[in-house]
């Protein structure tokens, strides 16, 4: 019975990770990769852990610190289960290759665990990241022994089980409907979209309280007040009991909870199985079908177009109709800024014009810059410029185009797309901050410029490692080492401006002319790389 | 008219094509012939610049595909063998892509579009992704978009395969006419009755080496033989 699943399995691996060690370049970018995640890590690990000394004390006298533990596995559960949607929605439904394995005379379930395989990737990398160093920590300020450990390990396991199966489920339930809905990719787009709205709604929930002693002590009168944990335990179940666990780990008692949260686990997995075998199919078979209508001879007559203005549109048009690119690129490019103004203000209005005020001059254009760059780099769109054509990159070589037209075409699309959420930043940051008519035109010249830049360094990392020999839309975005370039590139070239308008600390309008002339001469010199690059690699080489 | 000369093609340690020479003149529909994994393909592909040639030089109308990139690829229209391109435009999209790349005027474009999509039947899904044609409607599709451009050179990697009887039939004609007119039809294939019906020279190549170039008699002759094609072309290519 499982020897399909190791089969599926094993074909999955091959086709998405095979000869991907094999480079040099890809060793060393994940080396980077990783460093860059362990800084981060750093950060903001020490950040929770901060909160959790403040929670631990406040919460010791009245011996309810279990509370911390509690909320830790709630909040996990929260995360997984959203990440989980998201996840399950592309590779079970919106990947390309899903068709391919249709027809095998495999369960639906079969094929689900083995498609799970990367979704559950990130679930554990997530979970690693969440609930191993704060577990660990509770057990070193509570002098927890061996036993503690042990648990903690062995659910660590469990832990992501429940929230991705229930996940699972849903998904699977509610795309049987989509699947029979009429514009299906229409439909697509408002699943993943409510997946975003999610996301966001959580990190608002997350984000409305930043200072550690502030969230310490909400949760610790709740915990007083008896609320948090019976909030949990009405939420979810299993985070009491997981909790239970580990405080009284060693006894009789928390064996017991042990084999009720397993049991749970299972039952958690006969719901992905039921729901495998029930509802899969119904939402999967035909999913990627077209509308079916006659073409009725609209748009037969259209004005010629210059190459340039043809091809840009061509990306465009691909961009929007492929869900994952939709997704990725025009969607998520409202999701950075939505972020980063929750992020930034709390959605505190009153205190985010008031810290406005606080800062003038060059420090303005810190924050804004910072802004601009973050949101525009994070879109992968200019970052997949020439990869996502895949196997159609074919056409451009015995199409009569000229390199410089194919890569002027493809920078304005990007750039067009990046215009998103500058646009989108724009119009909440201009009543929120309430800056005034000068100062808002300054940030949309210096906008323009940093979109540029970022879309030009976005390429040329594309450029320098391509991958056309993707099968499945998704597999771009993941281990890229051309997203890790690129960050690392823009953010290394706008930290260095940050410093300089720092240490100078001009006026506005000198830091303004300053940036202007730093962006366009990076801007030039991308240029010249890229042209440089053209040369030396002949295109046909891009298709390696 | 295309010329290769001296060309080698080789995949890693393996030589695909071997110093491979050949004519194809204007007015006749030239058929290249060869069992599966014989260069066919990557012939065809170095000639219209997807491949870069290791050695030899190739030219379109007398320009150099090498050199004259642009030049020698505004020559020729191409059918490649696996349509599996530009899957998320529409079928109508992706025919006024080509078009303004070739730099078609907007009437002229319009009636191309419409005779040849209803010829080839696939009129009615030109509102449609690319993604939902059949393989042989997205090969339609491909020999609608170069009869809109109506290059003076078709190169075509086995266009026959996947085609209906009918719209089999209609290429045929096609491309009679298209050598009728003085310009250069080169399609690659293993259906011998096709060669057999429709071609004025073919080549034979195997594991990389063209073994004959010349009409249909003059290969019987030279192999001395009345026998069908069929044979003919067995003991061609058995390996040796
Ligand atoms: N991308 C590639 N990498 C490595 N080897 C290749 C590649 N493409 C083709 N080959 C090899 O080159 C040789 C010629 O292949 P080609 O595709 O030209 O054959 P063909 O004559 O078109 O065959 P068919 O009739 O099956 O289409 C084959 O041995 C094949 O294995
Ligand atoms: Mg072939």
């Amino acid at each position: 019975m499982h020897k399909p699943i190791c089969s599926l399995i094993r074909i999955q691996l091959k086709m998405q990770y095979a000869n991907v060690f094999q480079k040099p370049s890809v060793v060393i970018g994940l080396v980077f990769g990783i460093i860059g995640l362990l800084f981060l890590g750093m950060m903001f690990g020490g950040y929770m852990l901060q909160i959790i000394d403040v929670m631990y004390g406040l919460l010791e006298p009245s011996g309810n610190t279990n509370v911390i533990l509690g909320s830790l596995f709630l909040m996990n559960f929260f995360l997984i289960f959203i990440l989980s949607l998201m996840l399950i929605m592309n590779t079970f439904y919106f990947t390309e290759d899903i068709t391919s394995f249709l027809h095998l005379p495999v369960h639906s379930y079969q094929l689900l665990i083995a498609k799970s395989l990367n979704p559950l990737i990130y679930v554990y990398l997530l979970t690693a990241a969440m609930y191993l160093p704060v577990s660990i920590y509770y057990g070193i300020l509570s002098g927890a022994d061996l036993m503690y450990y042990v648990y903690v390990l062995l659910l660590f396991f469990l832990i992501p089980t429940i929230p991705y199966a229930l996940a699972a489920a849903v998904v699977m339930f509610a795309m049987q409907f989509v699947n029979k809905g009429k514009n299906k990719d229409r439909s697509k787009v408002i699943g993943g979209i409510i997946g975003f709205v999610l996301i966001i709604l959580l990190n608002v929930v997350l984000r409305l309280q930043q200072d550690p002693e502030q969230i310490a002590q909400v949760i610790a009168d709740s915990a007083e007040k008896g609320g948090l944990l019976q909030m949990a335990t009405l939420y979810y179940p299993p985070a009491s009991l997981m909790s239970h666990i580990l405080t009284s780990a060693g006894s009789w008692q928390s064996l017991l909870y042990f084999v009720i949260v397993l049991l749970l686990a299972l039952f958690a997995g006969l719901i992905f199985f039921a729901a495998a075998q029930k509802f899969y199919l119904k939402g999967a078979l035909g999913l990627n079908t077209g509308s079916g209508k006659v073409y009725s001879g609209k748009g037969l007559h259209r004005k010629p177009r210059s190459i340039i203005s043809t091809y840009r549109t061509k990306e465009l048009q691909t961009i929007f109709r492929t869900p994952t690119f939709f997704l990725q690129c025009v969607a998520g490019a409202f999701v950075m800024p939505a972020l980063l103004i929750v992020i930034f203000f709390m959605g505190d209005f009153a205190s985010a014009t008031t810290m406005i005020e606080g800062i003038s001059g060059s420090m303005l254009f810190v924050v804004i810059l910072f802004a601009n760059v973050f949101s525009v780099g994070l879109n992968p769109i200019s970052i997949v410029s020439f990869s996502k054509d895949g196997q159609s990159w074919e056409a451009h070589l015995f199409l009569p185009l000229t390199m410089r037209q194919i890569v002027l075409s493809k920078l304005q699309a990007a750039f067009l797309i990046n215009l998103l959420p500058l646009t989108v930043l724009f119009v909440i940051a201009v009543p929120v901050i309430q800056m005034n008519l000068w100062e808002a035109l300054l940030w949309v010249i210096i906008a323009l410029f940093v979109n540029a830049a970022v879309t030009v360094i976005g390429m040329v990392s594309d450029l320098l490692y391509p991958k056309l020999g993707w099968t499945e839309e998704t597999e771009l975005f993941q281990n890229r080492l051309a997203n890790l370039i690129s960050i690392v590139i823009s953010a290394g070239a706008f930290a260095f401006l940050l410093a300089l308008l720092l240490i100078l600390k001009m006026s506005m309008v000198v830091s303004f002319i300053v940036t202007l002339l730093y962006i366009s001469a990076m801007i030039v010199l991308l240029l010249y790389i890229v042209s440089r690059l053209l040369k030396t690699a002949d295109r046909t080489s891009l298709s390696r | 008219m295309i010329q290769i000369v001296h060309v080698h093609k080789q995949y890693g340690n393996k030589k695909a094509v071997s110093d491979v020479s050949l004519t194809v003149p204007t007015g006749k529909i030239f058929g290249f012939l060869g069992p599966n994994g014989a260069g066919k393909s990557t012939t065809i592909k170095m000639v219209t610049g997807i491949l870069p040639v290791d050695s030899g030089t190739i030219t379109v109308n007398g320009k150099d595909i090498t050199s004259d990139t642009i030049a020698a690829k505004q020559e020729f229209g191409y059918v490649p063998d696996s349509p599996d391109l530009f899957l998320r435009l529409k079928g109508l999209d992706y025919l006024h892509f080509l078009s303004d790349i070739y730099g078609i005027a907007a009437d002229v474009r319009e009636a191309r579009i419409e005779e040849y999509s209803k010829m080839f039947s696939i009129y009615e899904a030109l509102g449609d992704q690319i993604k939902t044609y059949s393989h042989g409607m997205r090969q339609k599709l491909f020999i609608t978009g170069m009869l809109v451009q109506q290059p003076s050179v078709w190169i075509l990697d086995e266009p026959m395969t996947g085609l209906d009887p009918k719209s089999s039939y209609q290429l045929k004609e096609l491309m009679r006419n298209h050598a009728a007119n003085g310009h250069t039809v080169f399609f690659s294939s293993h259906v011998l009755e096709v060669v057999e019906q429709l071609c004025d020279e073919v080549a034979i190549i195997r594991k990389g080496e063209l073994l004959f170039q010349g009409t249909l008699t003059e290969m019987r002759e030279k192999f001395q033989s009345d026998d069908s094609l069929e044979h003919i072309f067995l003991e061609l290519t058995q390996d040796a």
